[in-house]
Order: structure tokens, then sequence, then C-alpha cells
């Protein structure tokens, strides 16, 4: 995966800022928004998506639900890439779980997420990034495992037990627990920050 | 089967990580706009489950992709009326809440008209209103009618929709006198919204029955909705 190149930094105040030009209908603020949040938008749908061209769609989807609804965008809730990225996340996922054979599948998932733990990007814009991978590694192994399965993989917490082999209440409480873990993790990261 | 809280509770991280299968999630949605408690829980979820959107890695775009999303936005027929700003129907405190309880609730879809996201406002802060008639279904369905205007508002969620040929209808109830309608309505995902030029004023209560499409004038079947 190519990683942190030209980057732009741009902080939570130049979102509410594009936010504004793209509810006033200002296209070259949608391109700006493409060139600043494009490769992590293209990045997600790649990572759900194995098949590169329905990527593209998903991210083209992506920015023309950006431009019918700039509203939906809440500054005060989070950064306009996170909101991005889950907006692709959403209808990757919603893309994979209709047609089954587009999935990738638990080794590949896994993989992924080893891969990205380890990776190590020096620019303003993935702080962001560097912060969750930190967290992330702060979970157990199985925690991790749940949470990728659901939140990358598309799966139910019944798949996510049915996949690996564990009851039901096991693959919630994994969740449950990954979940808090993480919420945990990132909330001391943001302390020591401020 | 309506299921407790706690089986509710353990569904709250699945529920804000999007892996609630289709069969359950209503019924999800239904205890969180209920329950205080599971609903600052599932907030709290759905930050941390947001913030794993910015994990993966950035990829280098196909060349021309800006110019390939203009030229949609150009022929983009939505894209053509210009969005109000958000709009602010209700009391402040009201919209805060309904806000927040939109992204808790309805966390992982966009809505991409305005005719929908008006319509789950409606719902919400409705269903967040401390005045009014609160009913309660057996399969977790919550209901409220509250004052609006002149009127009242009724939303719903947690329903599922109604049979082929039926419908549901809302009737406004006074001890000792025969039940008056205030209109029949549809469900869509779950949630139900109505208007009525009927005050809830003088009205003891109110209840949901399915009757036939087009209403009944006097309830036909057993409530299913009722406080």
């Amino acid at each position: 995966m190519v990683i942190g190149y030209d980057a732009l930094p741009m902080n939570r105040e130049a979102d509410a800022a594009l936010a504004e030009r793209l509810l006033v209908r200002d296209q070259e603020a949608l391109r700006t928004a493409i060139d600043s949040y494009g490769e992590v938008v293209f990045g997600m749908a790649r990572r759900i998506v194995i098949e590169p061209s329905l990527a593209e769609e998903v991210a083209q989807d992506t920015f023309l639900a950006l431009w019918r609804r700039p509203g939906a965008f809440d500054a005060a809730r989070g950064s306009l890439q996170a909101f991005l990225a889950g907006i692709a996340r959403n209808k990757a996922i919603d893309l994979v779980r209709r047609e089954e054979s587009l999935r990738r599948t638990k080794e590949s998932l896994q993989a992924e997420a080893e891969k990205a733990s380890t990776e190590v990007v020096l620019n303003e814009r993935v702080e962001e990034r560097q912060e969750i991978l930190a967290a992330l590694r702060g979970l157990s192994a199985v925690q991790r495992e749940a949470i990728v399965l659901a939140y990358f993989g598309g799966r139910t917490y019944r798949e996510v037990a049915a996949e690996l082999e564990i009851p039901e209440g096991t693959a919630k409480t994994r969740l449950r627990d990954g979940l808090l873990r993480l919420r945990e993790l990132l909330s001391t990261t943001r302390e020591q920050e401020r | 089967m309506k299921r407790n809280h706690e089986e509710m509770q353990e569904l709250l991280a699945a529920y804000a990580l999007g892996a609630v299968p289709e069969d359950e999630i209503n019924e999800v949605r239904a205890h969180i706009l209920s329950c205080e408690e599971c609903m600052r829980e599932a907030d709290e979820f759905a930050e941390a489950s947001a913030s794993l959107a910015v994990a993966v890695g950035s990829e280098r775009l196909p060349a021309g992709f800006a110019d390939r999303v203009l030229e949609l936005v150009q022929t983009d027929a939505s894209a053509a009326t210009t969005e109000p700003r958000r709009r602010r129907r209700w009391l402040p405190a009201y919209a805060l809440a309904a806000s927040m309880a939109v992204v808790v609730v309805l966390g992982f879809q966009v809505f991409e008209t305005q005719r929908e996201i008006d319509r789950q406002r409606e719902v919400l802060s409705a269903l967040l209103h401390q005045t009014g008639v609160e009913m309660r279904g057996t399969s977790g369905a919550v209901a409220r009618v509250v004052p609006s205007g002149s009127g009242s508002l009724f939303a719903a969620a947690g329903l599922q929709e109604a049979p082929q040929g039926h419908t549901y209808q809302l009737w406004l109830i006074k001890e000792g006198a025969a039940p008056v309608s205030a209109g029949t309505f549809d469900v869509s995902d779950g949630l139900a919204v109505i208007e009525t030029q009927r005050s809830i004023a003088g009205f003891d209560g109110a209840a949901v029955t399915i009757e036939q499409a087009g209403g009944s004038a006097q309830p036909t079947t057993d409530p299913i909705l009722q406080g």
C-alpha cells in the first residue's frame, strides 16, 4: 500500500471551512476535498473491495455523497478524513454484502491489519492514523481479529463467530471488550496531547 | 419476544461496528431510543468505531479521478437543488439530543436527500420528547405522540412493515368514549412518522392497531402499541 505523500496539512478548522464552501455548491471545494482525502478514501475502498474498478466506484460514490449532503459532516464530531473514510467503508461493505465473491478473506484482512500496524508514517495528516494504529496494537490478538473482521470485513457478529469457530456470545464479548479497550486507549492518547 | 436490557447492551459494540444482522437491527435501535444508558454507551462506541476509519493507508488514485467525479457532479440531478442549511425546527435541547441520536441510531447510513433527513429528525425528535404519550409494544417497538403546533406528531421506531393489504392506524383514547382515529401510516426501515391535525389535549392515551388498507372507523384488532 502506498502511503503518505504530498499530504496537505489540514486541520479541523480547514475541514469546517471546506464544508461551508460545499454547502454553497463550490465545485472547487469538492476538488480540494478529493485532492486532500481521495487517497484515503480509495485506500479504504481497496481495503474492503478486491476489484480496483469497483473500489473506484465506491470512491466516486463517496465524494458524490459529500457533494449531495455536505451538511451531514459535523466538524465537532470528527475529522473530514474520518467522515469520508467512514462513508467509503459503508459503501464498500454494502457492496461486498450484496456480492460475497467480492469479499476479502479472513487471511487477507488479517495480513493487511498486521502490515498496517507496523507502518510508520511521518507527516501531519496521518497523525490521526498513527493514533488509531497504536490503539489497535494495544488490543489483544483475538479482540483485534474480531474487530477487523467486523469493521473491515463487513462480517456480522454471527459471521465472526462462524468464521472463527467461537460461540456467538464470545464474538459479541470480543467486539465489546475490544471496542471498550480501543476507546480507553484513544482517550488516553488524546488526553496526553492536551 | 422482547429481550432484556442486558442482552441489548451486549450488542451495542457490534451495533456501532455495523455488525448487527438485519433481523436484529430494529430491535436494537428501538431499545437505544428508549434507554438513556444505552444511548450514551452506543454514542461512545460509535465514536471509537468511527476512528477505525482512518486506520487504513492511502492509495494512489487512478488517473483522472477528480475530473470524473466533477463531471458526474455536473450531470447529477440531485445536486441541482441547493441544500438548505440544517433546519432547527425543534427546541435547541431537543435538536441537540436528536442530532446525537441520528448519529447513534442511524450511524452507518448516509441519507442523501433532504426529505429523508427531515423525516429521521422528526422521528427522533418526537421519540426523545419528554411530553406527550409514550406507547410500547410487545416486540420492543416504541412510539410517542407529542403536541405539534395545533395538532400532534406521531413517531414510532422498531415496527415491522404492515402485512400486505393492511395499514397501521393511530387512535387517541379517552376513558368512557370510543377511540378517535388520528390517521393511518406505513413503516419504512422500521420508522414511521405522521403529522395529524388532531390535538392530544383531552385524551388519556393512544394506541396503534393493524387495519385493512384505508383504515377503519373503529379498531378491529388488538393494539400492537399502547400507552
